[in-house]
């Protein structure tokens, strides 16, 4: 009968593509939620968004005490500070991404519970504000980078690129691990050490390729932490801003971070959208 | 998403004329269920205060609440339904399944058109002004930048927050969160309206103003739902009633036929005092008489609705 009279199921799901065009529509939405969400960070404590942009400072200060300091995990690398400060920052926008992508939708279902919108704006503002604060951290990286004796090259023009490549990987990720949570919610409880784990086994305060030798790990094994997305992006990061450090991989990781990022963005929409229409159910 | 013809509709003062049978169909309920999933921790036998930390504490148990259990029914274009029933009958839960934002469990809604829900409960984002929050819900709403600089004056004047607007939300009381959340999602006019509760909010002289909105909103419309405790506003709007309880419709048609039954049932038979009945009539009556006395309109109203939840 209903069909009959040409109408539609009011959960029922564009299709992919008009998916797409919808977020497109919304994209005013995006950047204002986008700011909105900083805005309500800054109200939040004294320094407010500070705090977002300290974070990836103080957590070099203890990877700098603890693996550089106390147990000596510097290895080859000369310049450790630059290179912490590269892989903590960067690494900083990718779990930051993820988890508060993960939570988007879960935190704000006041939100989706009153309006009708593409509800994969949520994650995808997150990680936009997520590379605002980036932007803003951006900055102490580079000083950080200057003062301990990386010189600017032409390498850095590079570096832009490599964000990109790392972002849409980013997207992706806090897509999927939106729809994740909002249908698993404790998820979002383990997903903080799982990211930490993530982190230490992607070299982001210590040259991991120089531990991979010594534990002894079957080829496929290592196969796997060379290609592992973080470690990619960390290296692309760090032949970009370095001088003093050559990553392992060279040129092959160049290709695996942008492999992951062609794969990583249009799978994360199609998964988010593959939910749509269940989300907000409580 | 077909634009559909609008009809004229023939509201004459007074009650609105019935609609024919023969209109188009603009929602289909089919066999609606709607549960909700909690994770509930059954309490501990006997454990009081500090000793309920000593005695091992019970597993959450995942537990579901079927808050609309089989609800089947039509509107066509041109209805105004009213939906009455008791607090936790599953009015709201019904209200957003019909707008697609509460998925169902079972069964399916079918609409032409997407039906708007105008929910004064729903918050937007406490955390942030309230003209970030009109600026945000504008465009989630799917207006562009420049039509929401248009309406926004429009939307702080009818709130009547004044000043507050630059104030976060969380510092608002619940009447100005509810009258500005009311005035954003009342600011653009749609084709499928779902009203919940929004006469029951704010003070007097905002009701005035959020009737006349609803009115007109009510004439933009093709077909809506309105969701009150208070029998005079659905009486008013409404050409067809919707008696829900316990998830389940109890009764559907006539608000002449329907609102009595349902005031014998929740409004006489219970243990409220003679007094308080009697005060109830003649406050009925007052409002019936006098259209244009509206100082302590509100009170009344909110009173009734109050009255009429027991």
């Amino acid at each position: 009968m209903a069909a009959a009279a040409g109408l539609r199921a009011v959960d029922s799901r564009p299709s992919f593509h008009s998916y797409l065009v919808q977020i497109w529509r919304r994209r005013a939405f995006l950047r204002a939620f986008a700011g909105a969400k900083m805005e309500s960070e800054n109200s939040k404590s004294r320094l407010g968004q500070l705090w977002q942009v300290l974070d990836p400072v103080f957590t070099m200060a203890v990877y700098w005490f603890l693996f550089g300091y106390l147990l000596g995990g510097r290895g080859s690398v000369v310049n450790y500070t630059g290179f912490l400060a590269a892989g903590v920052f960067s690494f900083a926008l990718i779990r930051q991404s993820i988890t508060a992508g993960s939570k988007s939708i879960s935190s704000n279902l006041g939100l989706v519970r009153a309006i009708h919108f593409p509800r994969a704006v949520l994650p995808l503002a997150v990680v936009v504000k997520q590379l605002r604060v980036f932007f803003i951290s951006l900055p102490i990286m580079i000083v950080i980078l200057l003062i301990t004796g990386e010189r600017i090259t032409a390498n850095w023009l590079l570096a832009p690129i490599a964000l990109v490549l790392m972002t849409m990987f980013a997207i992706g990720m806090a897509l999927v691990m939106a729809r994740i949570v909002a249908v698993v919610e404790d998820v979002s409880d383990v997903l903080p050490y799982i990211l930490r784990i993530w982190g230490y086994v992607s070299g982001v305060m210590i040259p991991i390729a120089d531990r991979l030798d010594r534990l002894g790990l079957p080829p496929w094994a290592v196969f796997i932490v060379e290609i592992n997305p973080p470690t990619v992006y960390l290296n692309i990061m760090r032949d970009c801003l370095m001088n003093t450090y050559d990553a392992p991989g060279g040129a092959f990781n160049w290709i695996v971070a942008a492999i992951w990022a062609v794969v990583m963005l249009p799978l994360g929409l199609w998964f988010f959208w593959r939910g749509e229409g269940r989300y907000g159910r409580g | 998403m077909a634009v559909a013809e609008s009809s004229p509709r023939t509201t004459e003062s007074g009650r609105p004329a019935p609609t024919p049978a023969d209109a188009p169909l603009k929602i289909v309920v089919d066999d609606l269920h709607v549960v909700y999933r909690l994770w509930i921790t059954p309490p501990s036998q006997e454990a009081r205060g500090l000793s309920r930390i000593k005695v091992r504490r019970p597993i959450p148990k995942k537990r579901e609440v079927r808050a609309i259990r089989g609800v089947s029914f039509v509107a066509r274009q041109g209805e105004a339904i009213g939906v009455i029933g008791k607090n936790g009958a599953g009015k709201s839960t019904l209200m957003r399944a019909i707008a697609g934002l509460l998925p169902p469990a079972q069964g399916r809604v079918y609409a032409d058109g997407l039906p708007t829900l105008l929910g004064v409960n729903s918050a937007l984002v406490k955390s942030l002004p309230g003209a970030r929050n009109i600026e945000l819900g504008l465009l989630a709403l799917g207006l562009s930048p420049a039509e929401v600089a248009e309406k926004f004056d429009d939307i702080v004047e009818f709130s009547g927050i004044g000043d507050a607007v630059n104030l976060p939300m969380r510092s608002y009381s619940s009447g100005m969160g509810a009258r500005l959340k009311f005035a954003i999602a009342s600011s653009v006019p749609r084709e499928i309206l779902l009203i919940d509760e929004a006469l029951a909010t704010g003070d007097g002289e905002f009701l005035k103003r959020s009737a006349e909105r609803i009115q007109r909103l009510r004439d933009e419309a093709d077909t809506i739902f309105l969701v009150s405790h208070s029998m005079s506003s659905v009486k008013e709007t409404c050409d067809r009633v919707i008696w829900l309880d316990d998830g389940v419709i109890i009764a559907d048609g006539q608000p002449d036929d329907i609102i009595p039954e349902y005031e014998a049932r929740f409004g006489l038979k219970t243990r409220k005092s003679r007094k308080e009945r009697r005060r109830k009539r003649r406050e009925r009556n007052q409002n019936a008489s006098s259209d244009g006395d509206d100082s302590g309109d509100g009170s009344t109203d909110s009173e009734r609705s109050r009255l009429d939840d027991r």
